[in-house]
């Protein structure tokens, strides 16, 4: 039991008191970001990673994690309460979650939806650990060739999912890349796009663009004008009963595993995970009509799922440095930054990091069901906080974060123009994941294309010679002609599904 | 959708000619492997095809085809122009006045505007929120917030 002794090393790293702390802000962080509408994981993340900059890498991460699957649970609290997801991936927990609450069984829906997140969230981890390593082994037989080949596969298939038009898919993945290749270029000593100016020489920073892409269009929709109800309830027991338990318990299995899995594609983020765990259960129970009245497992399936998903997702992440959705997008970021080189080689030279962060994990998760069940009285309070209020400090916590990057305007100008940029787009229905996903792996996709070239003395046979290589490329353009082709066969039907993922 | 794709379609089309040519100055060839200039040059090319599809696709969309982007009106249209205007000005003054002040007035401007509070409230929760952001990031996180002419930080 190899994996015991990893663990164990793993458990004493995440276990000394500044990583319990910082585990701790980062679930607590996390659950406030899913409560609150006008800011997610995303934008969260990348605002606190300027901040981050002075603490241990194994320590920023532990935090920056914790805020990723931390705001899965809290999406769920408004989700329930009031009609209104905090997070995408929360959307179909609304169906039955909302309707429960309107029956006066608001507090077994939150109990039961903190519940799921645990169990799901914990079976993702215990996946996470044994399928890790032996995936980061094959991978440390990947070439350049190979690693471009996987990043033009990460990238299609988000393309793909993302938005309702491919063209608008493309156009943004195609943006991202040509975003990153501003300043100079890190082989030739080249600069591009810079017109002489001596910030853009720095490159367009992707903390600024996330910030821009993510927080300020989510502001600016919120006061297009709707006003929030919140669903007046007194919240008294929050423990299910053995009823719901057994009614539930078919779903967190099968909505654990599945969004584990679900997790581990590219493109398929923990919102896919969460929709197609809903409709499984609706398509296994014996009762399906009564799904959207307030039954406990339509809770129980979704909420589990994007919890297991968001474990998933660290899969390809830690062993390939792929991220799979937007938040994972930002999260490599601060692994780049905090000087950590994602991919199989981090299994061999970071073992107490890796090891680390996924014993800290345990710990987050235990942390959440704790802040989650007592404590979700004290977020549905949290809710009522007057946007006329949050709106403007949002935009001030913006504005730190972005100045926080190397503590220059120039960032906040490209986040101001970015979030204008991010509300048009929006509205004309250009998805924002991609860009992001694509300027972050852009650098290391172009060295890999470059390397790669060399390799082959300027052919581009060598990426479909490879058999690994070719077999990456294959999947990319069959993801790409799939996406074709079930948009013309399915139109409208899908929309309200891909309109979840895109964000 | 259909008059949001053309005109989406011509801008785009418009920038990426633009793309393109920067990138057709940059050297697309460094020794015998890709230069700095090989992969703007591509995607700007892609991009130019891209924009052309959304633009063909846009014209031949049926008029009733996906409803038309709701644009936001009256107060709503109010409330954004007013953040995004309330955030440039943020943005140019804090230099002069400093992080405190700016966002105080950031948040009291746009408190009031949004809301609709008595004065001294908007006033005190503004205050609170200032100085509050300032001594969790200045204060105990240790970051380097901008500070202006005057004396308050």
């Amino acid at each position: 039991m190899e994996i015991l002794g990893y663990l164990a090393t793993g458990f004493a790293v995440a276990l000394t008191p500044i990583n319990l702390l910082y585990c701790f802000v980062g679930v607590l962080v996390g659950t406030l970001l899913g409560v609150l509408p006008g800011i997610g994981a995303t934008a969260g993340i990348a605002i606190l990673i300027p901040i981050s900059s002075g603490l241990a890498p194994t320590t920023a991460i532990i935090m920056m994690a914790g805020i990723y699957y931390g705001s899965m649970y809290g999406g769920s609290t408004t989700a329930i309460l009031i009609n209104t997801p905090g997070e995408a991936a929360s959307v179909p927990s609304t169906m039955d979650g909302y309707a429960m609450a309107r029956s006066g069984r608001a507090g077994p829906a939150l109990g039961m939806a903190a519940i799921a997140s645990f169990i799901a969230g914990t079976v993702a981890i215990v996946l996470l650990m044994l399928l890790a390593p032996p995936l980061a082994s094959v991978a440390l037989a990947f070439g350049p060739p190979e690693y471009f080949s996987l990043m033009l596969l990460g990238l299609t298939i988000v393309v793909s999912l993302a938005g309702k038009s491919l063209i608008k898919g493309l156009i943004a993945g195609v943006f991202g890349i040509l975003l990153a290749t501003v300043g100079i270029d890190p082989t030739t000593g080249q600069s591009r796009f810079t017109f002489g100016n001596a910030d853009l020489m720095g490159g367009v920073d992707f903390i600024s663009v996330v910030v821009g892409l993510f927080a300020l269009p989510e502001v600016l929709s919120n006061l297009e004008g709707e006003t929030l109800s919140v669903y007046e309830t007194k919240l008294k027991g929050i423990w299910p009963t053995l009823k719901d338990w057994r009614d539930s318990a078919g779903a967190l299995i099968r909505g654990s595993f599945l969004g584990f899995f679900i997790g581990i594609l590219p493109g398929a983020s923990s919102s896919v995970a969460a929709f197609i765990a809903y409709d499984v259960e609706k398509k296994v129970s014996k009762h399906p009509e009564k799904f959207g009245t307030g039954v406990i497992e339509g809770v129980a399936a979704p909420e589990g799922a994007n919890n297991s998903a968001a474990g998933g997702g660290m899969v390809p992440l830690l062993t390939l440095g792929i991220p799979t959705s937007a938040p994972l997008a930002v999260l490599l970021g601060a692994l780049t930054i905090h000087g950590l080189r994602p991919g199989p080689l981090l299994f061999q030279q970071n073992p107490e990091f890796v090891w680390g962060l996924i014993a800290s994990m345990y710990i987050g998760n235990a942390m959440l069901l704790v802040l989650n069940l007592p404590l979700v009285g004290l977020w549905a309070r949290l809710i009522k906080v007057p946007y006329p209020i949050l709106a403007p400090a949002v935009l001030a916590l913006c504005f730190i974060g972005t100045y926080g990057i190397r503590n220059n305007f120039f960032d906040v100008w490209i986040t101001i123009g970015f979030g204008v940029l991010g509300y048009l787009m929006r509205k004309v229905e250009i998805p924002a994941a991609p860009i992001v996903l694509a300027l972050v792996l852009a650098n290391m996709m172009e060295s890999a294309l470059r390397q790669s070239l060399i390799m082959s003395k300027g052919s581009l046979d060598i990426f479909v010679t490879r058999p690994m290589s070719l077999v990456l490329v294959l999947v990319a353009f069959a993801s790409l002609a799939i996406s074709i082709y079930s948009r013309q066969r399915e139109g409208r039907s899908t929309d309200a599904f891909i309109e979840a993922v895109s964000d | 959708m259909k008059r949001a794709d053309q005109v989406t379609g011509i801008l785009l089309l418009l920038f990426s000619l633009a793309v393109l040519y920067e990138a057709s100055k940059m050297d697309r060839s460094y020794g015998n492997a890709p230069g700095p200039g090989f992969l703007p040059f591509w995607l700007a090319l892609g991009m130019v095809a891209l924009s052309l599809l959304l633009l063909l696709s846009g014209i031949r969309r049926s008029k009733g085809d996906g409803k038309p982007i709701s644009w936001p009106k009256g107060r709503g249209l109010f409330w954004i122009c007013a953040t995004v205007g309330g955030l440039l000005l943020y943005t140019s003054v804090i230099p002069i006045l400093g992080y405190i002040l700016s966002t105080f007035g950031l948040m009291w401007l746009l408190v009031s505007l949004l809301g609709s509070y008595r004065w001294y409230r908007s006033a005190s929760v503004s205050i609170a929120v200032a100085l509050g952001l300032y001594l969790l990031f200045q204060t105990w996180l240790g970051m380097a917030l901008p500070t202006g002419l005057l004396i308050i930080p």
